[in-house]
């Protein structure tokens, strides 16, 4: 029980971040029509950007301590923004006939692109990034008939749930709301639909791309702590983040956030059992293969009105 | 297997080059890594290149492989046989799991066969990684171990590894040659055709997968058994990514792509470009490269090399080939027409002339077996822009043909003589015989060109530009219009030569000339002694299309069962007595 | 009001649309009749860039740059494209919001829609995909009509709808006359003539055929030549 509660804890901000990294996957599947392999390598360069602002901050004595974090966050977010762009004007805008497989293929090569640059640029060693919520963990004891519960929950934690909670609210709203919202749902459901209201897609797409790549990177910016900052860094997280939007079934960017979660608390739980242990991750993706096959439109996709 | 023996050849002058670029046998070891990564990178050609499904999960077969191999050797005591049975099972293990992940990925497509595959290739990777082996990395023992660690040991494991390469090369050819190899293309090409065709999708999807997935094992256990140590990563998503990287950039369609991409991707770092090239750069050109390839130039490296060998290569070839064939020295003898014109011709035997005019990309020789006919001066000629005779800028133009053999007849002072044309020289002797009939005694006409006209199917000219452009083309078309013997290769060989020394305008242009002749209207009136001769099995002209130039003519036919369009190679002796019986009755 | 001059539009080496002129005057409906693969849909594409095309389109006297079909729509020229092109996704209400991204105030003009299409109104909250097929032919077609066209360019209004429903349709688009002109893409030709005031017969790209709807439908070869009637 006490186990189950603790996987709990520890699941549910991890998986909020598997869920951020599939939004932006889904959401860039959904109005681009490519499956971004390079997602988390793009942000895991932006970390480096921001780590790097952060040394130059310190070296150059403009902020000090872990206002330098705070300073150098906006760097770092602007500049997964500018890779978002920068990917779909110079790179994804001049090949959009190309077949899936081969878009696919572009993306990884994308993939080989950012992880040379990051053992190019920087190093491929691991170095330490600054959490957003330093301190001891708080340790919530259960007392009289719940005497054995006892569940730790780590600071940074609490800032990795609320920015997620923050920023899932945002973007719901936004996508409900704004006038950019719609136009990004109009350009996933019916690009020539989209065209005919005078949305200007090919400008959709660059600013889809530019918002996932800053989430990416704010997902990026919240494992650091934990992973460490190196050229494999999101990695999982990417590869996890997709699973997400697999369960989500693409079709709906929120089935993904709810897909993370579950795949963070999936993660957590299998590990309570001993001899599961470490077989967390192959576990999971062995389950997406079956959802792939048997459920292709995901298991949190919302009901759709049928197409005429 | 001439490519095999081939690639034989190249492996092994690449393995002398590198000895003496580097003086040491250190560069054998990174070619026979590149074997190794070449034959996965082979069944990635068969699964990608040739059944159109993306997989980014062979690396975890290659995984599955190599850890199997290296538990055996652990647990067996001596190395081969657990080296044996390790590989075996490992195979076992690979084809046991190819059907449990490919009988339902493969019902997915595009983006979804990708992620399923890559989520499997990650989970052996994590699952491997899991397992908590007594010694993570196991030290292998060498698959050659008996032989001392050195050159001698470098020299011998780089020809074990060729030999299992070729084995797998041919494995592989035989595969994609095979009807399996066609349905496989099939799919990739459309699946909706394949499936009309009667393709049962899954299960030839399924084959290709399984073939490629024992590709990778054997790969794998190969690793394990020259590298000597494993790890997890290894056989990881980078693993996929350079396994993708090694058949889009060698090339997906032909097999050779998977060893040219495995030189490039494993083989070029290894040499040289760890050396010189800073961390990280590598990544990042082969990433630049990824995308370049998929968007410029799909087919890769292989099939590359091989459209510029037709594009680019092969006119110079067919060139060099043309001038050495005019070196040669040939009996024979020139002469000049009051035109100026040279024109060649060989003769045997005293008696009355007897005239041979050849047919279309023919010379002379087609008549070196015919020459001797008792009673006769034979004299085979080479048409203009045809052989050794001049080119003249009228190319097609059967009636200057004509005027110029005329011309011939001057000035050996044959006429009239007895005259004897095969296909496109048929046509020319027609229209000779037509204008000046003065010229011509009798004539014979051997599967002549319709006296109204060839009819060509709407591939022809398609059909001629493979001949015009490709010398193996150009012998296969001439040994078609050799009938019977087109099993002579020898013969085959020297009339293509003989075709080289053609007019290459005249390829197309005396095709067109063929299609629109039309002498019907001038053979009225014709009263020259005519016989047409035809062979039962020409597949060039018909049995009916010769009735009705005889018709056209007044003419006697004669249909030679057993024969196809080119009597005088394919029966000399009996075209000979065709050729004397007419003249005497 | 809207002047077509020499446009042209390929994909690659096909040519969909070979050079073709025309006009649309103030109030007028004008038809582009033809068969399938004429050219009809890559025209107004090419018109409302799209696709890329060359060629002049002017507007009110003004030249289109045509870099996307922002540009066009917000000066007044709207697409009711083919095949409805309705957001399945999203609600009846937000498909409407939609057509007035860059031109047209939701509050002012919805009201006009509604009450051309009162089912529309019902059915404000619902999801669009669970529409049926003429419903969803009068959200296309509201969607357009609420950016407050001054042309409206209607391709295929009628494909795959029941006949009554088309009869409905094409009332409505008779009385949008006196508010906008319309450039009206028809297989239907009868229809088409019907309600237009002049049309062009595209065959391969190439405009064969021209002049005043009423004389086209009263000429029989030209109907047996080009409009299959």
């Amino acid at each position: 029980m006490n186990a189950f509660l603790q996987a709990i804890t520890i699941g549910i901000p991890q998986g909020a971040l598997y869920g951020l990294m599939g939004f932006g996957i889904a959401m860039i599947f959904r109005s681009a029509g490519t499956l971004n392999f390079s997602h988390g390598y793009s942000a895991m360069v932006s970390v480096l950007i921001t780590l790097t602002t952060i040394e130059w901050f310190f070296d150059a004595g403009i902020v000090e301590g872990h206002a330098a974090l705070f300073a150098a966050i906006p760097v770092g977010l602007i500049s997964g923004a500018v890779f978002g762009v920068l990917i779909d004007l110079l790179l994804m805008r001049r090949v959009k006939h190309v077949s899936p497989a081969s878009m696919l293929m572009i993306t990884l090569g994308l993939l080989l692109v950012f992880e040379g640059t990051a053992n190019l640029v920087w190093s491929p060693d691991y170095e330490s990034f600054p959490r957003i919520l330093p301190g001891p963990p708080f340790i919530f004891e259960g007392t009289g008939a719940l005497e054995e519960i006892r569940v730790v929950f780590r600071r940074n934690d609490l800032a990795v749930m609320l920015i997620a909670l923050v920023i899932s609210l945002s973007l719901a709203a936004v996508m409900k709301y704004t006038k950019i919202g719609l136009a990004i749902r109009a350009r996933g459901q019916d690009p020539v639909g989209a065209q005919a209201v005078g949305i200007n897609t090919n400008r959709v797409d660059s600013i889809v791309w530019g918002l996932a790549l800053l989430l990416a990177t704010v997902v990026g910016i919240l494992v650091a702590p934990i992973t460490r900052v190196h050229p494999t860094m999101l990695m999982n997280t990417q590869l996890l983040g997709i699973t997400a939007a697999v369960l989500g079934g693409f079709s709906s960017l929120f089935g993904a956030v709810w897909g993370g979660l579950m795949i963070g608390v999936l993660e957590r739980v299998i590990d309570i059992f001993p001899a599961l242990d470490g077989y967390e991750t192959a576990i999971i993706f062995f389950l997406i293969i079956l959802v792939l096959v048997f459920k292709p439109q995901g298991i949190f996709a919302p009901k759709q009105g049928r197409k005429a | 297997m001439r490519r095999t023996v081939f690639l034989a050849l190249a492996i092994v002058a690449s393995g002398v080059l590198a000895y003496l670029l580097t003086g040491g046998t250190y560069a054998l070891g990174s070619l026979s890594l590149v074997m190794v990564w070449a034959i996965a990178g082979m069944g990635m050609v068969i699964i990608i290149g040739n059944t159109g499904q993306l997989s980014l999960g062979h690396a975890a077969f290659m995984g599955i492989g190599a850890y199997s191999t290296a538990m055996f050797i652990e647990a067996l005591p001596g190395v081969y046989p657990g080296m044996l049975l390790g590989t075996l099972v490992g195979l076992a293990i690979a084809v046991v799991f190819a059907l449990l992940i490919g009988l339902p990925a493969l019902r997915l497509r595009g983006y979804y066969l990708a992620i399923a595959t890559i989520a499997f290739g990650v989970g052996v990777e994590q699952a491997i990684r899991a397992v908590p082996f007594p010694n993570p990395v196991f030290n292998i023992p060498h698959v050659l171990g008996g032989v001392p660690a050195g050159y001698m040991r470098d020299i011998t494991t780089f020809f074990l590894i060729a030999a299992i390469f070729l084995v797998f090369f041919t494995i592989g050819r035989v595969i994609l040659q095979s009807p399996f190899g066609v349905k496989f293309r099939m799919i990739r090409d459309s699946e909706v055709a394949a499936r009309s065709y009667g393709t049962n999708l899954t299960r030839n999807k399924l084959q290709a997968f399984v073939i490629s997935a024992v590709f990778c094992a054997i790969a794998g256990s190969l690793f394990a058994v020259t590298q000597g140590v494993l790890q997890p990563r290894t056989f990881g998503l980078m693993a996929a990514i350079d396994l993708l990287l090694i058949v889009i950039i060698g090339g997906a369609i032909m097999l050779e792509g998977g060893l040219i991409g495995s030189f490039i991707i494993v083989g070029l770092p290894a040499l040289v470009l760890e050396e010189i090239a800073p961390a990280g750069s590598l990544t990042l050109i082969y990433g630049v490269l990824l995308i370049v390839f998929v968007v410029a130039l799909p087919s890769g490296i292989a099939t590359g090399l091989v459209l510029v060998w037709h594009r680019k290569l092969q006119p110079p070839y067919m060139a060099a080939i043309r001038f050495v064939h005019k070196l040669l020295p040939v009996r024979g003898n020139t002469v000049v027409t009051k035109s100026g014109t040279r024109m060649f011709y060989t003769e045997k035997g005293e008696g009355s002339p007897l005239l041979y005019l050849h047919g279309n990309t023919g010379s002379h020789q087609w008549f070196r077996e015919v020459m001797d006919v008792p009673g006769y001066r034979t004299i085979a000629v080479d048409l203009v822009n045809f052989g050794r005779s001049d080119r003249v800028e009228v190319a097609g133009d059967i009636d200057a043909y004509a005027d110029h053999v005329s011309d011939f007849i001057e000035s050996l002072d044959i006429g009239p003589c007895y005259l004897v044309g095969h296909s496109l020289g048929a046509g020319v002797a027609m229209s000779l015989a037509m204008r000046h009939p003065k010229k011509v005694r009798r004539l014979v006409l051997v599967d002549p060109a319709p006296i109204d006209g060839m009819e060509l199917d709407d591939d022809f000219y398609a059909l001629i530009r493979t001949i015009r452009n490709s010398y193996r083309g150009l012998r296969s078309s001439i040994a078609r219009s050799m009938g019977t013997r087109a099993k002579d290769t020898r013969l085959a060989k020297r009339l293509s030569r003989e075709a080289l020394l053609m007019n290459e305008e005249g390829f197309i242009k005396h095709a067109k000339a063929l299609a629109s002749l039309d002498l019907r209207d001038r053979a009225r009136g014709f009263k020259t002694p005519t016989l047409v001769v035809h062979g039962g099995m020409d597949p060039i002209v018909s049995e009916e299309q010769s009735r009705r130039t005889a018709e056209a003519l007044g003419a006697e036919l004669t249909v030679v069962d057993g024969v196809g369009h080119a009597l005088p190679i394919e029966d000399p002796e009996h075209f000979k007595e065709v050729v004397a019986g007419f003249d005497v009755a | 009001m809207l002047e077509v001059a020499d446009l042209r539009v390929s994909y690659g080496p096909i040519h969909a649309v070979n050079g073709i002129s025309f006009t649309v005057g103030e109030g007028e409906i004008v038809s582009i009749l033809g068969a399938n693969g004429a050219g009809k849909t890559s025209t107004l594409f090419g018109i409302m860039g799209i696709v890329r095309s060359r060629g002049s389109v002017k507007f009110r006297g003004e030249e289109l740059r045509r870099r996307s079909p922002t540009e066009p729509t917000s000066k007044g020229m709207v697409l009711c494209p083919e095949n409805r092109r309705i957001f399945p996704g999203l609600t009846v209400e937000e498909n409407l919001r939609l057509g007035t991204f860059v031109r047209g105030e939701f509050k002012e003009t919805a009201e006009q829609a509604y009450s051309l299409f009162p089912i529309l109104k019902e059915r404000n909250r619902q999801i669009a995909g669970s529409l049926s097929g003429g419903e969803q032919q009068m959200l296309a077609v509201g969607r357009a009509l609420v950016a407050n066209p001054e042309v409206l360019l209607l391709d295929e209004p009628s494909l795959g709808l029941a006949p009554v429903i088309v009869d409905e349709m094409f009332r409505v688009l008779a009385d949008l006359r006196k508010k906008m002109a319309v450039l009206l893409i028809e297989q239907n030709a009868v229809k088409a003539l019907s309600i237009s005031d002049r049309a062009y017969v595209l065959q391969n790209g190439s405009i064969v055929h021209s002049g005043e709807a009423g004389a086209m439908l009263r000429d029989d070869n030209l109907r047996k030549a080009y409009l299959g009637m």
